[in-house]
């Protein structure tokens, strides 16, 4: 039976299963072959970049020793996560490189998102505040590098700090927009039944900053997984790109491809979490 | 039906007749200088239903924000049961041209936000009943994304009666609502405000709504907002669908619109 208007469902509604609904709505074609097609289009730039890949590498027109093949990449891989790397295995320079964007993002969105929330709220914080970050925001954050390892040595503390100051700044930012874009009447309801400073905050700013400040984390952590590899390559004695900077030293070709491809793979696992986060979090927006 | 003359309205003002709300020589001038209303002067009885008739930009939303303690006159006073408006409350609930739901909580906790955070016993209940009047027990657990426009307005509706309003103040609720699922809202408005008697302040721009809905309409002209005429609609209630045909009706919507194109 196709189901045309809302009124027919009411049991799903009184379930409180909201999911259902979408599920049951009459689609055009069937839904698998709908989401097979989905899939196909999805992965054809990467499906692309491999083929090009093994034609060029296993047809012998680039050198070995300029572009591996994914077999002897493959047996590297297996290696390097057997025996590591100069002394340090792999899951230890993933992990201090993770480790250290997540304590970065953390205080980038605690300070982030306070500071968004207020400046959004109030526009005299909006004033004092707005230019210096606006000024600060374009200077990529490996400028201040030098800087940082000179007042704060080499070691955990600068990066986290860099990386706190980089994703702060872009959180603030979307959090503040977050706030602005609140529609005006929700305001005004909150005066018109009498909910009190608090109570507006909690109820109507914050959950309709929500779109503004997942946008901003999400922002942040991309900027911030990219510093941090940017970073290490730098100044650092661990970390997947302290790891490529070696390799790159040592002509170990075949570990600066095993450490890029690592960078991709944990920068798209680290965003789809953010974004299954946002979609708990806003699933009232109904897409 | 007769039409009074703004004269004489603005005399009944002076005496100090006791409304539910009075506009005494109100003028608001907002911070950009623009003059939005001047010299408004009109008052709303007790129990009655008044719409304010007037097209775009004249001021009635201004008019509205003003009785609501939004916003606060630049001269001349708003007075609620004799006393100035001082700001916002739950005793004169606001129904925006837009639902205006928060789109992050189900239409329970929408409707229940005012009497919780207000901490007012036995909302629940009234809560249930209100939903069953306007026919939405069924979506309590519903969110606005997945309800029509005309079924958020009734929330809307719902979330200002909760709170036991002395005045609605409705500002062009069904603007937004196609022909059919308008009149039906109308109607329900209609149920709702004589089972109750609330005093309600309708702005609309649609002289068949207003007509259809008033004890009284009042017409606006622009720049700056005035009261130009006070109509009284003395049709007989319960009103339904009906009525549109009525020669009377026919009548007092010629009058309205004579007036309305002088004013162009
Ligand atoms: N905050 C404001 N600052 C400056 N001017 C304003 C402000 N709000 C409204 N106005 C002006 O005051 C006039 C009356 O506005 P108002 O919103 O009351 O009109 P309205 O009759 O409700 O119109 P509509 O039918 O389009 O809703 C308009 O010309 C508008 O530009
Ligand atoms: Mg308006």
């Amino acid at each position: 039976m196709a189901i045309t208007s809302m009124d027919q469902l009411p049991a799903a509604f009184e379930s409180g299963q909201k999911k259902q609904i979408n599920d049951r709505l009459p689609t055009g074609l069937g839904r698998d072959t709908r989401n097979k097609a989905r899939n196909l289009r999805k992965y054809a730039g990467v499906v692309v970049v491999l083929a090009v890949w093994c034609a060029l590498s296993y047809g012998r027109v680039v050198d070995a020793t300029r572009l591996p093949t994914p077999t002897a990449l493959w047996d590297q891989f297996v290696s390097l996560a057997t025996h590591g790397f100069h002394g340090v295995s792999l899951e230890d320079n993933i992990l201090v490189s993770v480790e250290q964007t997540m304590l970065g993002l953390g205080f980038g969105i605690v300070f982030g998102v306070s500071f968004g929330l207020a400046m959004g709220y109030s526009k005299v914080i909006e004033e004092l505040f707005g230019t210096l970050f606006s000024f600060i925001r374009p200077i990529p954050a490996i400028a201040f590098l030098p800087l940082a390892v000179l007042y704060l040595g080499i070691g955990l503390t600068p990066k986290v700090v860099l990386i706190s100051v980089t994703s702060f700044l872009f959180i603030v930012m979307s959090t503040e927009s977050g706030v602005r874009g609140i529609q005006h009447d929700l305001l005004r309801v909150a005066k018109n039944l009498g909910l009190n400073r608090y109570q507006t905050f909690r109820y109507i700013i914050l959950p309709g900053a929500t779109p503004g400040i997942m946008t901003g984390v999400r922002t942040g952590l991309a900027l911030s997984w990219a510093l941090i590899v940017a970073v290490e390559l730098i100044a650092a004695q661990s970390g997947l790109g302290y790891m490529i900077e070696q390799a790159g030293n040592f002509f170990e070709l075949k570990i600066v491809f095993i450490g890029i491809i690592l960078i991709g793979i944990i920068g798209v696992i680290l965003d789809s979490v953010v974004v299954l986060i946002e979609r708990r979090l806003l699933h009232w927006q109904g897409r | 039906m007769t039409v009074v003359p703004s004269m004489k309205e603005r005399e009944l003002n002076e005496k100090g007749s006791k409304g539910r709300l009075a506009f005494q020589h109100v003028t608001k001038q907002y911070e950009n200088g623009f003059v939005a209303v001047k010299d408004l002067s009109f008052t709303v009885h007790d129990g009655e239903f008044l719409c304010i008739l007037g097209k775009s930009g004249c001021g009635k939303t201004t008019c509205l924000h003003l009785a609501a303690g939004f916003e606060f006159p630049t001269s001349g006073a708003v007075l609620a049961k004799g006393d100035p408006v001082s700001g916002p409350g739950p005793d004169r609930a606001m129904i925006f041209q837009s639902p205006a739901l928060l789109p992050w909580m189900s239409v329970y906790k929408n409707v229940i936000l005012g009497p919780k955070c207000r901490h007012e016993p036995q909302y629940a209940e009234l809560a249930d009943s209100l939903l069953e009047e306007v026919g939405l027990s069924r979506f309590a657990n519903a969110f606005p994304y997945q309800l029509s426009g005309g079924m958020r307005q009734r929330v809307a509706i719902v979330r200002a009666l909760i709170g036991q309003p002395e005045v609605l103040i409705m500002d062009e609720p069904f603007g937004a609502l196609d022909a059919q699922t308008r009149l039906g809202m109308q109607e329900m408005l209609l149920s709702i405000w004589e089972r109750r008697k609330t005093t309600i302040m309708f702005v609309t721009h649609d002289v068949d709504e207003a007509l259809f809905l008033a004890d009284r309409v009042l017409i606006m002209s622009p720049h700056p907002g005035r009261v130009r005429e006070a109509l009284v609609v003395d049709l007989p209630r319960p009103r339904d669908y009906r009525l549109f045909a009525d020669q009377r009706f026919v009548n007092l919507k010629r009058q309205v619109m004579e007036i309305l194109h002088e004013k162009i």
